[in-house]
C-alpha cells in the first residue's frame, strides 16, 4: 500500500520526540535550507508549534464570521421571504413575524460559521489529499519525522549530516512521494 | 495521566478496534434484534394506522414526544460537555470527550426519529423541509416543529463535524495499523492527514471556534424543543421557564448517559487504566450540581403555579402531585433528587459504583419528568367534559425500548470501528502533565495544558 | 367588505337534544369509530353538547354547552401547524386543509375547546352506509386532522348560487347543518360584518360571551348565557 515510487526528492529522519525533532530543525536552519521544503510530521500535536512552518494567526475566525454572516442572510431571507411568497395568515399574526425569524435567522447563522469553519479546516489544512502523504510506520508509535523535500543534489549530505547530528535521528530515508508541497 | 508510553497509549485503544471478540458479536446480534423488532412495530403502525399507539384525544401526544424529548436532552451530554470541558481546559477531559460527542450524534439521530415516528403520515414528513416542490407551497417558518428541524439540523451536522474532526489523525493512526479491507476504508477516512504542525495548528483552531459555536447552538436546541409545548396554551406548558429548565434538564440526563456509557466502555473494552475513578468523581461532581439545578427548576415551577392558583394549571399540578401521576412524580423526585443527592454528596459513595447507580437513577427520573410534562397537563386541558387519560401501547413500548436498543448498537458499532477514546488527544495530555495518582488535580496540571492550547 | 362568518349559540334555548350532533355527522361524512375505539377517546364529533351540573342535588341545575371549533380570529391552531393545514380564510373561517395535513397532531393539544379530531385510522362506512356519504365533502384519511368548518361547502353553494343571480348574500341564506337541524332554535349562524344580520345582532346581547374568553383567541362563537337569578327565582316562586 505504501507508496515508495522513485528514491528522488526527499530526505527525511526519525526522531524520538520533539526536542529531538526542534533540533534537527535548527541543523536545517543553520544550513539555510529553505523553511518550506522543511516537513515536520508527527501523530500528536507538537509542543513546538512554529517547527518548520513560520507562525500565522490564520483567517479562520474570519471565515468562520463571513459563514456566520451568510448564513444569517440566508436564514431570514428564507424565513421572510417565504412568508411574502405565501402570505397565508395564521393565528392572528402577522404575515412576516420577525420574532418567530429571528430563531430561523439564529440557526442559519450558526450551521454557516461550523460549515464555513470545517471547509476553511479542510482547505487550510490541504485536505483531503487521495495521494498517501509521506508515511512511516513509526509516526504512529511516536516518533517525529523530520524531512526535508527536494534537497538540492549538492547539499544532500550536508543535510544527512544534520539529521543524523542535530537531533540524533534513527533512521534516515530517502524516497520520493508523488504530491509533496 | 495514564503514566503509559505512546506506544502502549496507541496498543491499548486500538485493541478493541483491530480485535475482535465474540462479546463484540453477542452484543451487536442482541441489540439488533431489538431494533429490528421495534423498526417491525413502526411497520406495523404505517401500515395499520398510527391508532395502534395509545393516543387520543385529547392526549395526542404521549410516549413518542417523550422518548423524543429525553433522547434530545441526552444529546446534550456530549458536544456541550466536551466544548465546555474544552474551552475550560479541563485536563480530565481527554479521555472521556470522544464519547461524549458520540452519544451526541447517537441520541440526536434517535431523537430526531420520533417526530417522524409520531406523524399521522409520515411518508409525508417531507413536506417540512424548506424545498421548493410541486405543491407551491413552503413550511410556515412560525411554526415550532419548523424551528425544531432547524435547530436539530444545525445542532446534528455542528455535532457530527465536531466529532468527526479530532478522529481524522486517529484515522491516520488507524490507517498505518489497520490490514486487509479495512485498511482501505481507514485510508479513505482519514482523508490524507500527515500531521504537519501546519495541520495540528489548524485542527486546533477550528475545534477551538466549533467549541465556542456548539455551545449556543445546544443551548438554542433543547430551548426549541421546550418552545413545542410552551408555544402552546395549554396549562403548565405554557410558561416561560421551560427553554432554561429544559437546557438544564437535558445536561443532567446528558452527564448520566455519559457515566453510564463509560462505565459500560470501561468494562467492556477493559478501558480501566483509562477511564479512572477521577473521571466519574469529576463527572458525577457535575451531575450532582445539575441535580440541584433542576430541582432549584422544580420546585420555582411548582410554588409559582400553585402560589398562582389558577384553576385550569392547578388541576394539572395536583393531578401530577396528589392525583393519578402522584407514584410517577415522586419516583423522579427520588430519582432525580434524593438519590444523586445522597450518592453524590458524600464522598464515601461517590466511588464508580455510586456514581453509576446515580446516573442510572437520574437516567430513569428524567424520562419520567419528560413524560409528566407532556402527559397530564393534555389529560386536563380548560374543559373539564375533555378531560381523557393516557395508556401506552405495546407498539409504543416496543419502540421505547428498541430505541436504547439502538443507543446501544450504535455505539457498540462506533466503538468497534473507531478508538472511543482520542488517542492523539490523550498522549498530548499525557505528554504534557505530570503522572498524577487517580483523584487528584493540582493546579500545575491545569496551568500546563491552559499553556498548552493558547 | 369580505363576510366574518359566526354563530351566535342561545344557551337558554338549548335543550341538550343533540340532533346538531347528529346532522353534522349526516353532513360532513364525519366517520363513526366503533364502540371500542369511542371508548379509548377516539370517537369523532365535530359538535359535541357538553353536559354540567351545577348546585347540589334536589337545588341542581343543568347547563347544556354546545361546543365546536370556536373560529378564533387569533387561534392557537393555526401557527402552530408546520405545513399551513391550518390557516385563516379570508372571510374568517379557521380552514383545515386536509391534503396539507401530515399529523403532527400539534394543532389539536394547542386547541383550548379540544374540538379537534384525529383520524387514527382509516375511516369505513359499512354497506350500505356508504351509500349516504355527502359528496360535496371529502373523506378524511388516516393521520389528518379534521374539525367543524361551518358547513364550508353550504357558504360556497350559496356564495355561488347569489353570485349566478348577481346579487349580495341574504343573512339565513347560509344555514349549517347543525342549525339546520336544532329545534330550538339555539344555534344561529350569520355574517357579524353584517351589522342587520340576526347572528350580528345577537352576538350585541348583554348576555354574549365567548367560550374560554380570558385566554384571548377570539372566538366567532358567542354563547349568550342564561339568565340563573331568574331561573332560580322561579323554582323558589313554586315552593
Amino acid at each position: 500500500m505504501r507508496t515508495r515510487k522513485a528514491v528522488r526528492n526527499v530526505i527525511y529522519g526519525i526522531c524520538a520526540d520533539d526536542d529531538a525533532a526542534a533540533s534537527v530543525v535548527e541543523e536545517l536552519r543553520a544550513l539555510d535550507v529553505d523553511a518550506r521544503r522543511i516537513v515536520v510530521q508527527s501523530s500528536e500535536p507538537l509542543e513546538i508549534r512554529d517547527l518548520a512552518v513560520p507562525h500565522g494567526s490564520g483567517a479562520m475566525p474570519w471565515v468562520a464570521a463571513l459563514g456566520g454572516l451568510i448564513g444569517a442572510v440566508a436564514g431570514f431571507t428564507l424565513a421572510a421571504g417565504t412568508q411574502q411568497l405565501w402570505p397565508l395568515s395564521t393565528g392572528a399574526m402577522p404575515i412576516v413575524t420577525l420574532r418567530t425569524n429571528l430563531i430561523i435567522t439564529y440557526e442559519m447563522t450558526l450551521l454557516g460559521v461550523i460549515v464555513a469553519t470545517v471547509l476553511c479546516f479542510l482547505v487550510t489544512a490541504r485536505l483531503p489529499r487521495w495521494r498517501m502523504p509521506l508515511d512511516d510506520p513509526e509516526i504512529s508509535e511516536g516518533a517525529v519525522l523530520v524531512g526535508v523535500l527536494s534537497p538540492p543534489q549538492d547539499r544532500a549530505h550536508d543535510i544527512e549530516r544534520a539529521l543524523r547530528e542535530g537531533g540524533g535521528a534513527a533512521r534516515i530515508v530517502t524516497c520520493g512521494p508523488e504530491d509533496w508541497g | 495521566m495514564t503514566g503509559k508510553t505512546a506506544k502502549e497509549i496507541s496498543n491499548d485503544l486500538l485493541r478493541p478496534v483491530l480485535d475482535t471478540s465474540w462479546r463484540f458479536y453477542a452484543a451487536a446480534v442482541l441489540l439488533g434484534a431489538l431494533v429490528v423488532a421495534g423498526l417491525a412495530a413502526w411497520g406495523h403502525q404505517m401500515s395499520a394506522g398510527i391508532g395502534v399507539a395509545g393516543i387520543n384525544r385529547p392526549v395526542f401526544w404521549g410516549f413518542y414526544i417523550t422518548n423524543f424529548v429525553f433522547w434530545i436532552g441526552v444529546s446534550h451530554a456530549g458536544t456541550l460537555i466536551s466544548a465546555i470541558l474544552r474551552l475550560t481546559h479541563a485536563p480530565w477531559r481527554r479521555p472521556v470527550t470522544r464519547a461524549a460527542e458520540a452519544i451526541t450524534v447517537f441520541a440526536l439521530m434517535i431523537g430526531a426519529m420520533f417526530p417522524l415516528i409520531h406523524l399521522g403520515r409520515p411518508w409525508l414528513a417531507f413536506w417540512l423541509f424548506p424545498y421548493p416542490s410541486e405543491r407551491r407551497i413552503w413550511p410556515n417558518v412560525r411554526s415550532p416543529l419548523v424551528w425544531d428541524f432547524f435547530a436539530i439540523n444545525t445542532y446534528l451536522v455542528g455535532s457530527t463535524l465536531f466529532l468527526l474532526l479530532p478522529l481524522i489523525p486517529d484515522l491516520a493512526l488507524l490507517r498505518d495499523r489497520a490490514r486487509g479491507w479495512r485498511r482501505h476504508v481507514y485510508r479513505l477516512c482519514a482523508l490524507g492527514w500527515a500531521g504537519t504542525p501546519h495541520q495540528w495548528r489548524r485542527l486546533e483552531t477550528a475545534m477551538h471556534i466549533m467549541a465556542i459555536v456548539i455551545i449556543p447552538v445546544a443551548v438554542s436546541v433543547h430551548t426549541i424543543v421546550s418552545f413545542d409545548f410552551a408555544m402552546a396554551p395549554v396549562p403548565m406548558w405554557h410558561s416561560t421557564i421551560f427553554g432554561p429548565y429544559f437546557v438544564a434538564g437535558a445536561i443532567f440526563s446528558g452527564i448520566a448517559a455519559l457515566i453510564v456509557a463509560m462505565a459500560v466502555l470501561r468494562r467492556a473494552l477493559r478501558l480501566e487504566a483509562y477511564l479512572q475513578l477521577l473521571h466519574f468523581e469529576s463527572l458525577g461532581k457535575l451531575l450532582l450540581l445539575m441535580s440541584l439545578v433542576w430541582t432549584y427548576f422544580v420546585f420555582a415551577e411548582r410554588l409559582t403555579t400553585w402560589y398562582g392558583n389558577e384553576p385550569a394549571e392547578v388541576a394539572v399540578l395536583f393531578a401530577v402531585e396528589r392525583g393519578p401521576y402522584a407514584g410517577l412524580f415522586w419516583a423522579m423526585v427520588f430519582c432525580n433528587f434524593v438519590l444523586p443527592f445522597v450518592m453524590l454528596s458524600i464522598k464515601r459513595l461517590r466511588t464508580i459504583t455510586g456514581t453509576v447507580v446515580a446516573s442510572l437513577a437520574v437516567l430513569v427520573g428524567m424520562w419520567l419528568e419528560r413524560f409528566l410534562i407532556i402527559v397530564p397537563s393534555l389529560t386536563r386541558k380548560y374543559l373539564p367534559y375533555s378531560w381523557g387519560t393516557y395508556q401506552p401501547t405495546l407498539v409504543e413500548i416496543t419502540i421505547t425500548a428498541a430505541t436504547f436498543a439502538a443507543m446501544g448498537l450504535l455505539f457498540v458499532l462506533f466503538s468497534k470501528a473507531f478508538p472511543i477514546i482520542s488517542i492523539w488527544e490523550l498522549k498530548e495530555g499525557d505528554r504534557r502533565a505530570p503522572v498524577v495518582a487517580p483523584g487528584l488535580v493540582d493546579q500545575s496540571m491545569v496551568m500546563a495544558d491552559r499553556h498548552a492550547n493558547p | 367588505m369580505p363576510h366574518r362568518w359566526g354563530m351566535v349559540v342561545d344557551l337558554d334555548r338549548c335543550t341538550g337534544c343533540e340532533a346538531c350532533v347528529v346532522a353534522c355527522r349526516a353532513e360532513n361524512n364525519v366517520p363513526t369509530v366503533g364502540e371500542a375505539e369511542a371508548a379509548r377517546g377516539r370517537a369523532i364529533h365535530w359538535i359535541r353538547v357538553e353536559r354540567y351540573v351545577d348546585g347540589e342535588f334536589p337545588d341542581v341545575r343543568v347547563k347544556f354547552l354546545p361546543v365546536f371549533c370556536q373560529h378564533c380570529d387569533a387561534a392557537p391552531c393555526e401557527p402552530v401547524c408546520p405545513t399551513y393545514a391550518s390557516y385563516h380564510t379570508a372571510d374568517g373561517l379557521n380552514a383545515q386543509v386536509y391534503n396539507r395535513c401530515i399529523g403532527t397532531r400539534y394543532c389539536a393539544n394547542a386547541c383550548p375547546y379540544t374540538v379537534r379530531f384525529f383520524n387514527f385510522f382509516n375511516p369505513v362506512w359499512e354497506k350500505p352506509l356508504h351509500l349516504q356519504l355527502n359528496p360535496d365533502v371529502s373523506v378524511r384519511e388516516v393521520g389528518v386532522m379534521e374539525k367543524c368548518t361551518f358547513c364550508v361547502q353550504r357558504i360556497k353553494a350559496a356564495e355561488i348560487a347569489a353570485k349566478a343571480e348577481d346579487r349580495p348574500l341574504r343573512d339565513g341564506e347560509v344555514v349549517p347543518a347543525c342549525a339546520q337541524a336544532c329545534p330550538s332554535r339555539a344555534l344561529v349562524f350569520g355574517d357579524l360584518n353584517d351589522p342587520d344580520s340576526e347572528a350580528s345582532r345577537l352576538a350585541g346581547s348583554h348576555r354574549a360571551t365567548h367560550l374560554l374568553g380570558e385566554l384571548g383567541t377570539q372566538p366567532k362563537v358567542f354563547y349568550l348565557q342564561r339568565e340563573g337569578g331568574h331561573d332560580r327565582q322561579d323554582r323558589e316562586g313554586d315552593q
